[in-house]
C-alpha cells in the first residue's frame, strides 16, 4: 500500500439500495457512508482466490443419477460381451478332446500337445519370432534416435519427418503390401528375411515411437540440465539419465512393435518365399480350407500374447514416476 | 537548534554506516567495474556500493553518464573477485517475433565467499543470467570469469559451477546417495572417496539416514536439501540457487534460509541466490543486486538497498514505501506537501524545479496528534511546522488496519495523497480512528528523492 | 493388424488426449498431444532454433532422426512411387511383372472392356466392386460408431479405476491378431458351430451363415469396434461433466443433454473413429476372403488377385493408385475438418 489515492485503489461503487437487508448489506451501507458512496477493496481481498467450486466431474459413484442414461449401460455390457465371447469360445474349443474342431468331446490338452509338436507351426512361429524380434529391435533403436532428435527440428522438418515415418499407418495394408513387393522387384532385392524385416521395421516404428515420445514429454527436462551441470557430457546424459528414465516407454513401445509385427499378414504375405512363412500366413492358409483344431490352440496362445502385452504396457504407462 | 541536532544525528548515523560498509568492502573488494553512479536517465547504471569506501556513504555520488567499464587491472581485479560478469548481453525472440533483451549489458562482480542475491520481479533477467553463469544458456556477448578463469566459453559440464534448481531436478531413478554421488562419478573419483564425500554431504544437510531412499519418498524440504548436497558434493567455486525456496511453505522456508546461511558460512563457497522475494533477499544476502528489465538497478548491502534506494523501482520493489509528490528547490532541498525541507541526499543530479517523488518508509514516519507540532519558523531553512526538529505534515486518518505486530494507518495529506504509516503497539486509540486529524513527522535523513 | 492412420491428421488437436494406439491407458494419464513441448522449469520466450549445433541437454542431435526418415522414405514412399509408376506401364506378354512401356491400359481396364473385336464399351463391374467395398465400409463404420458412442459414454462415467480396467478390456481385442479374431467368427458361424448347434436344438434347422456378405460384415464390425471405441472414449473422457450439470440446472432433459452437449463433445471422437474405420475397412482383405468366402469381389481381394492369379500388375497397380488417391483425399478432408473444429473450439474457449 503506497501513497495511492482512493481512485487508484480498486473502487466499487455500490448504491446501498442494491443490497437486501442482510448483515452484508449493513456492512455495505456503513462502508459506503464512510467512504462517500464508494467501497475500497483492499488488495488482499482482491487477490483472494475463489472458494473451491464443488467439482462433480468425477463424482466417483456412478450412482449420481445425472450420469445415468437410459440403455447405455445395457448396450455397453452387450458390446463388451460381443467383443469377448467369440474369443472365449475359441479358447473353449481349444481344449476340445475330439478330432474335429467343432464337435465337443470332452476336455483335453491333446491339441496343445499336437501344436507344440507340429513342425510347420513351429517353423512358422520361429520365422515370425525372428522377424518380430529383429524388427522390434531395429525399430526401437531408430525410434529412440528419432524421438530424441525431434526437439531440434524445425516445425516443417518435424512435420515432414512425422509424415514420412507415420505414412505406413495411413496407407491401406493391401496397397502397401503389393507396393512393397513391387518395390522389392524394382530394386532387385530378393524376397526373404531382409525385405521382410525391413518392411516390418518400417510399419513398427510409428507404434514404437508413440509411447517413447509420450514418456519423454512427462520427464522433467531440468533433470537433464542438472546432469550437465554436474559434469555429464551430452552422450553421458543421454545414456545415464534420459534412457533409464525413458525405459517404461521403451518397453511399452517395444511390446507394441512386437505384437504388430507378429500380427502382420498382408504385408508379409507379399514378401515371403517358401522359406519365410510367418505364423499368420501359415494360419491363414490353414483356415482358408476351413476350421482347424490346431488353429484353436494357436488362436488361444495369440490371445494370451495380446493380453500379456496389453497389461504390461498399461502397467508401465500408468505407473507414477519413479 | 533542532535542525542542528538533526544534522548531528544524521551525520553520526552516516559515519556509522560508512564504517560498517567500509568494513564489508575492505574484505576482497574489487576495484573493478561499475564506477557509474545512479543516473536519472536510462540506461540506469549500477551502483556498486563496495567500490571505494568513498562511495559507500549515504549520499549518492554525482551522477555521471559514465557507462560501465572494466578497469585497466582487470586481470588482477578478477583474480581477487569470486565471479565476474563483464558486459553480458542476451536477446530472445519472443513468440510474437519481438526482440526481448533478457540481459542488457550487465556487468557485476561477486566477491569470493559471499552470499550474493539477485533479486527482481519475474522476467527481469535474473534467472537468465544465473543460467548463463551455469552454462545452460549462452550469452550473445560478454564474458564471465571465475577468478582468473574465463568460463563463458565452456560447456556446463566443464565449469566449476553447480546449480540447485527450482524444481530440485533430482534423478528419480536413483537413490539419494546415488544422486549426490553423480557429480563425483562424473569426475571419475575413486569409489571410497565418493562414499566418504556422500556421507559428509548427507551429514551437512542433516539427512544421514536417508541415503537409500528415493526422491519420491522425500518431502519437499528434504528434496531441497538433497539437491543442495548434490550440488555441494563437487565443492564448486560458485553455487547457484534458482529460486530454490519458492516451492516450500512459509515455516520451512524460514528454516531453510537459516540452514543455507549456515552452510554457506561453514563451507565458505560463494553462493549466488536468485529470488523474487525481497524479504528473503534482505534477510539472507550479504549483497543484493536488484534487477529490472535485464539490468541490475542497484547493487548493495541490504541496508543500502533498503535505506538508500537508487531509483523509484528499487524503492518501490523493496518493502513498503510512500511516494509523495515533491519539487526540487535547491541542491539539498525539496518542497513537498507545502513544506520545504532539507534532505541529506545530494540532489545535484536533478534540475531545480523538477517534479520528483519523496520516498519515505512507513516506519520512519511518526504519527502524532495534531497540535503537538511547534509553531512555524522553528528551524533554519524549515518552512513549515516542526516537531523535535523533524518536518511535519498535517493530515487526516482515513483507515487503520490491524496487522498483529503493528497497525497500518493511512493518512490523507492536505494535498490529497495518502500516506501509510506503521504504529507499533501499544496503540493509541485516539490516533487511529478514521477522521482523526493528525500530524506526521519524518526525519529528513529518511527521505529519499527519486524520479516521479 | 489393420493400420491406424497417422494421429496428427486424424485426431484434431481438440482431442484432449492421445489417440487409439497408445490407448492402453485412459486419457487422464497421457500427456496432451498437439501442444509444443515447452521445456520445464523455464517460462521464457521460445528461442528460435538456429542452424547451430547446440544440442539440448539429454537429447540427441537432429542427425539421429535420419535413419528412421530414410527407412520411411525407402519402404513407404518408395513402394508408393513404384506402384504408381507401375500403374502406367503395360503387361508383359507372359507371366507377371511389368513391361517398361508407358500405357494407360491399367486405368482403362477399370472403366472399359474390350471385346474380342476390339470395341471398347463401358464396364461397370469394377466400379461395382468399389461400390460394394464402399458400402460395406460405410455400414461397418456406421454400426461401429453407433455402438461405440454408448459404450464410450458409459465407460467415461465410471470411477477412475473402473475406467482403467474397462479400457484395458477394450484394448485387448485391439491387439489380438486379426486373423485369429476373424477365425473366431468362422468357428461360430460355421454350419457345425455353436450357433447352429443351438439352432438345430431348437428346431430352426441349419443356418448357412458363413461365406456370406453378412458374415463378412459381422467380421468387419467385430474387427473395427475397438478402433471406434478408443478415440470416442478419448474425446469423452475429457468432457467436463459440469457442463452437463449446468444444462440440467437450466432445465434440460436427459435427451437434450445427450444430444446437444455430450454429442457435441464427442464430435472429435466421432470424426477420428470414422477415419480409423472407414479407410481400413474399405481396403480390407482378410474378412471378405475368410468370412465372405471370397465370393463377393471386393477391392482387397481384387487387388490381391491381380498380383497373384490374374497376373495383371498394371491393373492391380492402377486400382491401388486410385485407392491411394482416395485415402489421401480423405485424410486431407479429415485434417481440414479437424483444424476447423480445433479452431472453433479455440475461439469459443
Amino acid at each position: 500500500m503506497t501513497g495511492k489515492t482512493p481512485e487508484q485503489n480498486k473502487v466499487i461503487t455500490m448504491a446501498p439500495m442494491d443490497a437486501t437487508h442482510t448483515e452484508y448489506a449493513e456492512l455495505v451501507a456503513r462502508a459506503s457512508v464512510a467512504n462517500h458512496g464508494t467501497i475500497v477493496v483492499p488488495e488482499w481481498l482482491e487477490d483472494k482466490k475463489p472458494d473451491k467450486a464443488l467439482t462433480t466431474r468425477r463424482s466417483g459413484r456412478a450412482k449420481n443419477g445425472l450420469k445415468r442414461f437410459p440403455f447405455v449401460g445395457f448396450i455397453s455390457v452387450a458390446v463388451l460381451l460381443f467383443l469377448y465371447i467369440p474369443m472365449l469360445i475359441v479358447v473353449a474349443y481349444s481344449f476340445n478332446g475330439g478330432r474335429q474342431a467343432l464337435l465337443w468331446q470332452g476336455f483335453s490338452l491333446r491339441w496343445y500337445a499336437s501344436v507344440f509338436h507340429d513342425p510347420s507351426i513351429i517353423a512358422a512361429t520361429r520365422t515370425s519370432l525372428i522377424v518380430a524380434v529383429a524388427a522390434t529391435a531395429l525399430a526401437t533403436i531408430l525410434s529412440l534416435g528419432y524421438v530424441l532428435a525431434l526437439d531440434h527440428m524445425s516445425r516443417f522438418g518435424s512435420k515432414l519427418a512425422s509424415g514420412l515415418i507415420n505414412a505406413s499407418m495411413m496407407i491401406p495394408e493391401i496397397v502397401l503390401g503389393v507396393a512393397t513387393m513391387a518395390f522389392i522387384r524394382m530394386i532387385g532385392m530378393a524376397p526373404g528375411y531382409l525385405p521382410l524385416i525391413l518392411a516390418h521395421t518400417t510399419f513398427c516404428i510409428p507404434f514404437v515411437e508413440m509411447p517413447i515420445r509420450a514418456r519423454l514429454q512427462t520427464l522433467d527436462r531440468s533433470c537433464f540440465e542438472a546432469a550437465q551441470d554436474l559434469g555429464a557430457s551430452q552422450l553421458t546424459t543421454v545414456t545415464k539419465i534420459t534412457l533409464p528414465l525413458l525405459t517404461p516407454g521403451i518397453v511399452s513401445g517395444a511390446l507394441m512393435g512386437f505384437v504388430v509385427s507378429m500380427d502382420d499378414y498382408m504385408i508379409s504375405n507379399f514378401l515371403t518365399t517358401a522359406g519365410t512363412t510367418t505364423l499368420p500366413i501359415y494360419i491363414f492358409s490353414l483356415i482358408r480350407k476351413g476350421v482347424n483344431p490346431s488353429v484353436n490352440v494357436v488362436a488361444t496362445l495369440l490371445l494370451l500374447l495380446a493380453i500379456v502385452v496389453t497389461v504390461i504396457s498399461s502397467l508401465l504407462t500408468n505407473r507414477k514416476d519413479k | 537548534m533542532a535542525s542542528a541536532t538533526a544534522g548531528a544525528k544524521g551525520a553520526m548515523f552516516r559515519v556509522a554506516r560508512a564504517v560498517r560498509s567500509g568494513l564489508v568492502s575492505a574484505f576482497g573488494a574489487p576495484s573493478i567495474v561499475a564506477h557509474a553512479a545512479a543516473s536519472r536517465k536510462p540506461p540506469t547504471a549500477i551502483l556498486n556500493a563496495t567500490s571505494t569506501p568513498a562511495l559507500t556513504t549515504a549520499t549518492a555520488t554525482a551522477p555521471t553518464n559514465a557507462t560501465v567499464r572494466l578497469t585497466r587491472d582487470a586481470a588482477v581485479d578478477r583474480r581477487e573477485a569470486g565471479l565476474t560478469v563483464g558486459r553480458a548481453r542476451k536477446t530472445f525472440i519472443s513468440a510474437e517475433d519481438k526482440e526481448v533483451k533478457a540481459i542488457d549489458d550487465v556487468s557485476l562482480a561477486v566477491n569470493a565467499g559471499e552470499f550474493f542475491i539477485m533479486l527482481g520481479p519475474s522476467g527481469c533477467g535474473k534467472t537468465t543470467l544465473l543460467r548463463s553463469i551455469a552454462g545452460l544458456e549462452t550469452l550473445d556477448a560478454g564474458e564471465i570469469y571465475i577468478g582468473d578463469q574465463r568460463i563463458d566459453n565452456l560447456p556446463p559440464y566443464e565449469r566449476p559451477v553447480n546449480t540447485v534448481f527450482q524444481s530440485y531436478a533430482l534423478f528419480p531413478h536413483m537413490t539419494v546417495a546415488e544422486n549426490i554421488a553423480f557429480g563425483l562419478e562424473m569426475e571419475k573419483k575413486p569409489k571410497k572417496q565418493i562414499d566418504a564425500t556422500v556421507a559428509e554431504m548427507l551429514d551437512l544437510v542433516h539427512l544421514s539416514e536417508f541415503g537409500r531412499r528415493r526422491p519420491s519418498q522425500l518431502s519437499g524440504g528434504q528434496q531441497q536439501r538433497v539437491a543442495l548436497a548434490r550440488a555441494l558434493a563437487k565443492k564448486p567455486k560458485v553455487l547457484l540457487l534458482d529460486e530454490s525456496l519458492s516451492a516450500l511453505d512459509f515455516k520451512l522456508r524460514r528454516q531453510m534460509q537459516t540452514e543455507l546461511k549456515r552452510i554457506q558460512r561453514e563451507t565458505g563457497i560463494t553462493f549466488i541466490f536468485v529470488t523474487h522475494d525481497q524479504e528473503e533477499a534482505l534477510s539472507m544476502g550479504d549483497r543484493i543486486a536488484v534487477f529490472h528489465n535485464g539490468r541490475p538497478e542497484q547493487i548493495g548491502t541490504p541496508e543500502q538497498i533498503y535505506d538508500e534506494p537508487v531509483d523509484r523501482f528499487v524503492a518501490d520493489f523493496i518493502g513498503d514505501i510512500n511516494f509523495i509528490d515533491a519539487r526540487i528547490t535547491g541542491p539539498r532541498e525539496i518542497e513537498t506537501a507545502g513544506v520545504r525541507l532539507a534532505v541529506a541526499q545530494d540532489l545535484s543530479g536533478f534540475a531545480t524545479g523538477k517534479g520528483v517523488s519523496a520516498a519515505i518508509r512507513p516506519e520512519r514516519i511518526t504519527l502524532m496528534p495534531r497540535g503537538k507540532a511547534d509553531g512555524a519558523g522553528a528551524g533554519a531553512g524549515a518552512a513549515g511546522p516542526t516537531f523535535d526538529g523533524k518536518p511535519v505534515f498535517d493530515g487526516t486518518v482515513t483507515e487503520s488496519m490491524f496487522m498483529g505486530f503493528d497497525m497500518r494507518v493511512h493518512v490523507r495529506l492536505a494535498t490529497g495523497e495518502t500516506v501509510m504509516t506503521r504504529l507499533a503497539p501499544p496503540f493509541d486509540a485516539s490516533l487511529i480512528a478514521p477522521g482523526t486529524p493528525v500530524s506526521l513527522g519524518v526525519e529528513s535523513d529518511h527521505i529519499r528523492v527519486v524520479e516521479r | 493388424m489393420t493400420r491406424v492412420p497417422e494421429e496428427s491428421t486424424i485426431f484434431p488437436s481438440s482431442t484432449p488426449s492421445s489417440a487409439a494406439p497408445s490407448a492402453s491407458t485412459p486419457s487422464t494419464s497421457m500427456p496432451r498431444h498437439g501442444s509444443a513441448p515447452a521445456p520445464r522449469g523455464s517460462a521464457r520466450p521460445r528461442r528460435k532454433i538456429g542452424l547451430g549445433r547446440k544440442v539440448k541437454p539429454g537429447l540427441l542431435h537432429r542427425v539421429w532422426a535420419v535413419p528412421s526418415i530414410i527407412l520411411g522414405l525407402l519402404f513407404t514412399l518408395g513402394p508408393i512411387c513404384v506402384i504408381v509408376a507401375f500403374s502406367f506401364m503395360s503387361r508383359p506378354d507372359v507371366g507377371g511383372g511389368v513391361k517398361f512401356a508407358f500405357s494407360t491400359e491399367g486405368y482403362r481396364k477399370l472403366l472399359f472392356r474390350e471385346d474380342f473385336f476390339g470395341n471398347s464399351y463401358f464396364d461397370p463391374r469394377y466400379l461395382e466392386v468399389f461400390w460394394t467395398s464402399l458400402w460395406m465400409a460405410l455400414v461397418t463404420t456406421a454400426v461401429c460408431i453407433a455402438l461405440a458412442f454408448p459404450i464410450a459414454l458409459w465407460i467415461s462415467m465410471r470411477t477412475e479405476r473402473t475406467q482403467r480396467i474397462l479400457v484395458l478390456l477394450v484394448t485387448i481385442p485391439f491387439w489380438t491378431n486379426l486373423i485369429v479374431r476373424t477365425y473366431a467368427w468362422m468357428l461360430i458361424l460355421n454350419d457345425n458351430g455353436p450357433i447352429n448347434a443351438f439352432a438345430t436344438a431348437f428346431g430352426f434347422g441349419t443356418q448357412h451363415m458363413l461365406y456370406t456378405t453378412g458374415a463378412s460384415l459381422i467380421g468387419l464390425i467385430y474387427t473395427f469396434l475397438p478402433f471406434a471405441i478408443l478415440p470416442m472414449y478419448s474425446a469423452l473422457s475429457g468432457f467436463d461433466f459440469r457442463l452437463a450439470e449446468a444444462a440440467y440446472d437450466l432445465g434440460a432433459t436427459k435427451g437434450v443433454v445427450l444430444r446437444r452437449i455430450i454429442l457435441r463433445a464427442a464430435r472429435p471422437g466421432i470424426l477420428s473413429g470414422i477415419a480409423l474405420c472407414l479407410i481400413p475397412a474399405f481396403g480390407s482383405y482378410v474378412q471378405p476372403v475368410l468370412l465372405g468366402g471370397g465370393r463377393v469381389l471386393m477391392v482387397g481381394n481384387l487387388i490381391s488377385s491381380q498380383f497373384s492369379e490374374a497376373r495383371n500388375w498394371p491393373f492391380g497397380a492402377a486400382i491401388s493408385t486410385v485407392i491411394l488417391v482416395i485415402t489421401l483425399l480423405a485424410a486431407l478432408v479429415a485434417s481440414v475438418m479437424g483444424n476447423r473444429s480445433a479452431r472453433k473450439a479455440g475461439e469459443s474457449a
